[in-house]
């Protein structure tokens, strides 16, 4: 986070994080597509030549004020596939919150949680404790014929109070309300640090 | 520079006023087109010239990613303290990375015709000097922050969907 009282800007980093393939490309695709372009920077993309993300996606929205200041969102996703796990911790560097994107094909369980406890060990070797860092989960494709069910994911990973959003992100649903749900628990601590 | 938070950083008006005149020193000195400094996480600090038709949000997280990767490549090769400068030469440009402090990255975009070694040099200066002012305490009084925590899930509920076009 990066507060600066001249130019009135609050600037905050947002990182979606998840296994391979669960959608975090799909929702920062979405939210771009589907954004006021005046309020909203171009998505930058590092893919490989097989449109798999190899560094990160980038997208930085501008939203209305608050407490006087204009927060400036950058939206980080970070690349899925296990060799590059190099790469994932470099991203999450200095976030000021995570969205865990969960894929909820059952074939995908193992996956999920050796990608939520990863994320979790990168959070403490960053100093972070995560209990109390912004953190909301979404539960994504959620349309497939047989997604497990948000109990069961939540039982999984072990979920105690992160909010957690149902998506099918491919076809923008959830993909708005995790924003605001990421968004209002950034700002909340924001505002707890502050006071 | 004052860590006010724990997850943050603060710039106070006189922090950012001189920054913007190291900026512009460096820049008339060595003819650049264009300087921005970012934090570590790619957030804009400040900047000068032109970015043309670059976005500098953009640019700032590539260039912070950018440093971190050849932070983290010079400690995997055994050196601990990581590189403090990257070089890209372009047929028009070239463009130099330099940290700023542990914290901080000075991104500059150069002329070809001005010597490498003359503006890397200038450019080392300037981010010594960078590191200086982002690490002095707190020069003005700062404004409280405040916003009703009770009403975060309206205004965010209310910013987001103020940007969505449908």
């Amino acid at each position: 986070m990066l507060i600066n009282w001249r130019q009135r800007e609050l600037n905050l980093k947002i990182v979606y994080y998840g296994p391979a393939l669960s959608g975090k490309t799909t929702n920062l695709e979405q939210i771009h597509a589907r954004t006021n372009p005046q309020r909203r920077g171009e998505l930058v993309s590092l893919k490989t030549q097989g449109d798999r993300t190899l560094f990160f996606d980038f997208l930085q929205l501008e939203l209305g004020k608050i407490g006087g200041l204009t927060p400036k969102i950058h939206l980080y996703t970070v690349p899925g596939q296990t060799y590059y796990e190099a790469t994932r911790k470099l991203v999450l560097k200095d976030a000021d919150g995570v969205v865990f994107v969960a894929d909820s094909a059952p074939a995908q369980l193992a996956a999920n949680v050796h990608s939520w406890q990863n994320l979790k060990a990168h959070l403490v070797s960053y100093g972070v404790q995560y209990e109390s860092f912004p953190l909301v989960v979404q539960f994504n494709k959620q349309d497939l014929p047989n997604a497990l069910p948000p109990a069961t994911l939540r039982n999984v990973l072990r979920l105690n109070g992160s909010p957690v959003v149902s998506a099918v992100a491919v076809q923008n649903q959830g993909v708005s309300d995790t924003l605001k749900a990421i968004l209002n628990q950034v700002l909340a601590r924001v505002q707890k640090e502050m006071t | 520079m004052m860590k006010v938070l724990r997850s943050g950083w603060m710039l106070d008006d006189v922090q950012h006023d001189q920054i913007a005149g190291a900026l512009q020193k460096l820049g008339e000195s060595i003819s650049a087109r264009y300087l921005l400094l970012v934090d570590s996480a790619g957030q804009m600090v400040v900047e000068w010239g032109t970015s043309a038709a670059c976005d500098p949000h953009s640019l700032g997280a590539l260039a912070a990613s950018d440093m971190l990767a050849t932070t983290a490549m010079a400690q995997m090769m055994g050196e601990g303290d990581g590189f403090q400068s990257v070089l890209r030469e372009g047929r028009e440009h070239n463009v130099f990375l330099t940290q700023a402090g542990p914290a901080f990255v000075l991104v500059s975009l150069v002329g070809r015709d001005v010597p490498t070694g003359w503006a890397r040099m200038l450019i080392q200066r300037t981010t010594a000097h960078l590191a200086d002012i982002l690490a002095a305490g707190q020069h003005v009084p700062l404004p409280e922050l405040s916003f009703e925590q009770e009403n975060l899930a309206d205004f965010c509920e209310t910013a987001v969907d103020d940007l969505w076009m449908e």
